[in-house]
């Protein structure tokens, strides 16, 4: 191997002074789409008729509650203009609704959230939906949004999601129950328009001096039939005091330091309808016995 | 605010610490000699119907009514 002719330095090879700087090749190229800048058609796929309606409701939870939309609309002028509603719903979760008039153009998007008080994912379950017709008539002609209306992040239209209102996850409550008078049983409802998975529950019931064997029993029925029933291990008798403990995951168990604790297994699944009941049912009851105010935790969502 | 049933003399709070509604129903009568359960006369439920969605929800049954309790 011989020596390499005109050897270039590392770093390159110095033009000799005095020599012209040659000149370098800018490589570029133009995007290879284009857009159309004038008489394009509106960013929206919704055109709105003057008979076009929106249909806003909410089954709601919480109190205080009120539900504003707004949304972008691009009128026949290419003016966009911005309209704005409010719905307080009512917090019974029974349903609330406004129906609102649009004027002629392309909707651009909407946006639902609550504002005034706190809502949870679970407790308040918004709907737009364009409509043609009124109250006594409505006519569902597309949805644009359904979910929950939830304090900081807003429903919205489009790429939003349409959910049902058993989708996901919902509230958890701790929900202090009745406390019934001696001699009653301890009753809690699901309300109407709510659905319940039941996590656990616990109550207390002070037996009296009458003497009997008590044997106090948990049971889910949907009003009428029983779906599921679990009794304490021991019975309660006269002066004794016991409590319930039902939750998922556990195995039938007894505890007794001061007063006795019958812990009970749950269903894995308890999911409860509008109307089914968690209830006591204590075989010998005595007219002074006295349950206590139940504690229950579930998991909650708007059943419509 | 805490309230007494009139009908069940059941005692319960409504709202709830989390401010939603609380839904007050009657537990049966029981009969403590033969353990048998009946529905009171003047059964009390507070969850709602709304059997048209143009008209508010009312609670299914007054019953005896309610009384609001001071609290503690």
């Amino acid at each position: 191997m011989g020596q390499p002719i005109n050897p270039v330095p590392p770093g390159g090879a110095l033009a000799p002074p005095g020599a012209p700087t040659p000149s370098a090749l800018i490589h570029t190229r133009a995007n290879e789409v284009l857009f159309a800048q004038d008489g394009v058609q509106p960013p929206s796929p919704l055109y709105i008729t003057r008979d076009d309606r929106l249909f806003i409701s909410a089954r709601n939870s919480v109190a205080g509650v009120t539900l504003l939309v707004r949304g972008r609309l691009m009128l026949a002028s290419g003016e966009v203009v911005i309209q704005q509603w409010a719905l307080v719903p009512t917090s019974d979760r029974a349903l609330s609704f406004i129906i609102v008039e649009m004027a002629e153009g392309y909707l651009l998007n909407l946006v639902a959230f609550p504002s005034v008080s706190t809502a949870r994912r679970g407790q308040c379950f918004t709907q737009l939906v364009l409509i043609r017709g009124g109250a006594t008539n409505v006519e569902a002609t597309a949805q644009l949004a359904a979910g929950y209306a939830v304090t900081g992040s807003a429903l919205i239209w489009p790429y939003g999601t349409n959910s049902n209102p058993t989708d996901g996850g919902g509230v958890m409550r701790a929900i202090l129950g009745t406390d019934p008078a001696a001699g009653a049983e301890v009753v809690e409802t699901v309300p109407t328009g709510a659905r319940w998975r039941l996590l656990a529950f616990v109550a207390q019931i002070i037996a009296s001096a009458a003497p009997a064997t008590r044997e106090p029993r948990l049971i889910i029925d949907d009003g009428v039939t029983s779906a599921f029933l679990a009794a304490v291990s021991n019975a309660l008798l006269a002066n004794g005091i016991v409590q319930l403990s039902a939750t998922l995951g556990v195995n039938p168990q007894q505890f007794t330091v001061s007063n006795v604790t019958d812990v009970l297994p749950l269903p894995e699944m308890p999911m409860l309808l509008p109307g089914w009941r968690i209830l006591t049912s204590t075989i010998n009851l005595q007219a002074g016995d006295n349950w206590g105010a139940p504690n229950l935790y579930v998991e909650e969502w708007i059943e419509p | 605010m805490k309230f007494e049933c009139q009908a069940c003399l059941g005692v319960y709070i409504s709202p709830q610490r989390d401010g939603q509604a609380y839904y007050h129903a009657c537990p049966p009568l029981t009969d403590h000699a033969s353990g048998v359960q009946t529905r009171r006369a003047d059964h009390r439920d507070e969850t709602v119907v709304q059997p048209d969605p143009l008209l508010p929800a009312r609670i299914k049954s007054e019953g005896a009514g309610r009384r609001a309790l001071l609290e503690a």
